[in-house]
């Protein structure tokens, strides 16, 4: 009794007993077989004997400009340097730059604004991407109708029928495998290292997929309530957030809908979305923004969805509490609705298809980027000259001072960029 | 066999893979983790611990950075940072510095970790990939169509 109950004592760390598990019981010399000393001859010392986690450990604090070119040494860096748990190191070490990328048809350039840079940020051509596609004019259909996603520094831009990987290390594309359905319009968002979209197209119906990069697999893991159009996807904290957009059809064989009820209906969609656990596999309760109106703009910041509606005469601001329950960090507020400051747009401009407004979060900042439009013409129409509204217009929201301030500028030559933020 | 010095500093024996035996104080030999824990537990009082996959040669540095960690405090941390630096270099000549982690790894001692971590990333910063691979061994395996693909990567990347 007496020594079970010692031997418990000394099993009070699995660590510890896991440590001495492994070594050799002193009288028992019969059958010892010696481990492996590490230090075997230190000529033989090489990077490559390091086990995963410590080339990691080493891998992570190396300066981002170094990045790309280890990532060309073997298969085996290049693996490291794109898995989670490289991002996640860079993280814990406060490495990850955080970075707007504007990539922009026909030329494709892709432009870079350090948004937190201490001195004033600037957009800044990094480089022109090759898309592999037949000609300028597709290059230029595709990338205004692709949905971008990003994991660690890789871009990946999803068409109707073509996904590309953008490696902004490297600067080179890759074709990936196609989503299972054809979508246009559809809402895509990065959870946990996995891409997942949603609505889009009739044929995609109301099937959610889900991209393994690591497989370059495509597979269907859920079907939504409600199919979505021109819809605007989100993560936070494991939920793919599927908001806004059109209704698309209505149900079989119920094709003689009284055009007002398809109305409210339509309504009903553009304001409001729906929220899939990733991790649980189920749908939680769909939310509505609180004022109605119709989305044009959301973007996930710092455990918040912030959507950006538009109404019959303004723009509203909603920030939404994305922090769950149990998942620490005061989540206590989950499902609440803010409303926030209005980004400073003047109160005649009406966003819809001429002026478009792409929206990305920057650690804790909103980045508006006007890809659309022009808002100078616009206020002509309805009388007013207010000058300095241009095109390509950038407004930024700090979400910790819950003020606006003014980004600089798109470049006169980007024209509808789709816009996405990448950890560098 | 844990021996008492004269101002009652509890002694412990470390033996390395290749049966080297270092006795070293208790607040040494805590700066380790693993071996803290070990202690607690009261696993150290008879024989020595054996760390079956540390050789005499790294153990012995790895003992040369906690002793040195064990007697100065926060305050000095300015020097304690130019003495790792020192330290670093030195260990380098003696051990292999993947074989330092690891031990520091197996034993536990952040501090160390990181120190030989940010060590190994620095020699290979600014390399160019040939020459990381002829410093440390390291086999090219991409395929020739992905070295090709490579080759075509690094006119981009070192423009």
């Amino acid at each position: 009794m007496s020594s079970s109950s010692s031997s418990e004592s000394c099993n009070s760390r699995h660590f510890s007993w896991l440590m001495k598990s492994c070594f050799p019981n002193p009288n028992d010399t019969s059958k010892s077989l010696p481990p492996k000393p590490i230090h075997s001859s230190s000529s033989a010392a090489t990077l490559s004997s390091l086990p995963d986690d410590l080339l990691l450990e080493c891998l992570c604090r190396v300066p981002t400009p170094s990045l790309p070119t280890l990532s060309l040494v073997c298969r085996r860096w290049s693996l490291l340097l794109h898995s989670p748990s490289f991002l996640s190191l860079r993280r814990l070490h406060h490495l990850l730059l955080p970075t707007v990328f504007a990539l922009s048809p026909p030329s494709s350039a892709s432009l870079r604004l350090d948004i937190n840079a201490t001195s004033s940020p600037q957009w800044r051509v990094s480089s022109f991407v090759p898309l592999p596609l037949a000609s300028p004019l597709d290059s230029s259909n595709f990338l205004s109708h692709a949905r971008l996603c990003s994991i660690g520094p890789r871009i990946y831009i999803l068409g109707r029928n073509e996904v590309l990987c953008y490696d902004t290390w490297t600067n080179a594309v890759t074709h990936k495998s196609c989503t299972v359905f054809p979508r246009k319009k559809f809402a895509a968002a990065v959870v946990s290292g996995r891409i997942y979209v949603a609505g889009g197209g009739s044929r995609a119906g109301n099937a959610v997929e889900e991209y393994i990069p690591e497989e370059d697999t495509w597979r269907v893991v859920a079907h939504a309530q409600r199919r979505r159009y021109g819809c605007i996807g989100a993560a936070v904290d494991g939920v793919f957030y599927v908001i806004g957009g059109l209704k698309i059809g209505g149900a079989p064989g119920n094709g003689a809908v009284r055009p007002a009820t398809a109305g409210v209906e339509a309504y009903v969609y553009a304001s409001s979305m729906d929220l899939y656990d990733v991790e649980a596999r189920v749908w939680l309760r769909s939310r509505g923004v609180p004022g109605g109106g119709c989305v044009v703009a959301a973007c996930a910041v710092a455990g918040h969805v912030y959507i950006l509606a538009s109404h019959a005469v303004d723009l509203s601001f909603w920030r939404f509490d994305g922090c769950r329950k149990g998942s620490g960090g005061g989540g206590g507020g989950f499902g609440e609705w803010c409303r926030v400051k209005s980004p400073p747009l003047p109160a005649q401009v009406r966003l819809d298809s001429t002026v478009r407004f792409s929206c990305v979060g920057v650690e804790n900042k909103v980045v508006l980027i006007q890809v659309t439009g022009c808002i100078d013409d616009l206020l002509r129409r309805s009388g007013r000259s207010l000058r300095g509204l241009k095109e390509g217009l950038v407004l930024v929201y700090d979400t910790l001072s819950e003020e606006w301030s003014r980004g600089p500028d798109l470049p006169e030559v980007i024209r509808r960029a789709a816009c996405v933020t990448v950890d560098c | 066999m844990s021996i008492t010095t004269e101002n009652n500093e509890k002694m412990i024996t470390l033996m390395s893979s290749d049966g080297e035996e270092f006795v070293v104080e208790e607040a040494v030999a805590a700066q380790s983790q693993t071996i803290k824990h070990l202690i607690e537990d009261g696993c150290s009082t008879e024989g020595s611990i054996p760390l079956p996959n540390v050789t005499g040669r790294v153990l012995s540095e790895v003992i040369q950075y906690c002793k040195k960690h064990s007697s100065s405090d926060d305050k000095e941390e300015k020097e304690l940072e130019a003495w790792d630096a020192e330290f670093v270099k030195a260990a380098d000549d003696h051990v292999a510095l993947t074989d330092l982690m690891m031990a520091a790894n197996f034993l536990d001692i952040k501090g160390l970790l990181d120190l030989v971590a940010q060590t190994l990333a620095n020699m290979i910063t600014g390399k160019s990939p040939e020459e990381v691979r002829r410093m440390w061994n390291i086999k090219n395996d991409f395929t020739p169509e992905e070295a090709e693909k490579v080759r075509k990567e690094n006119q981009w990347a070192f423009e």
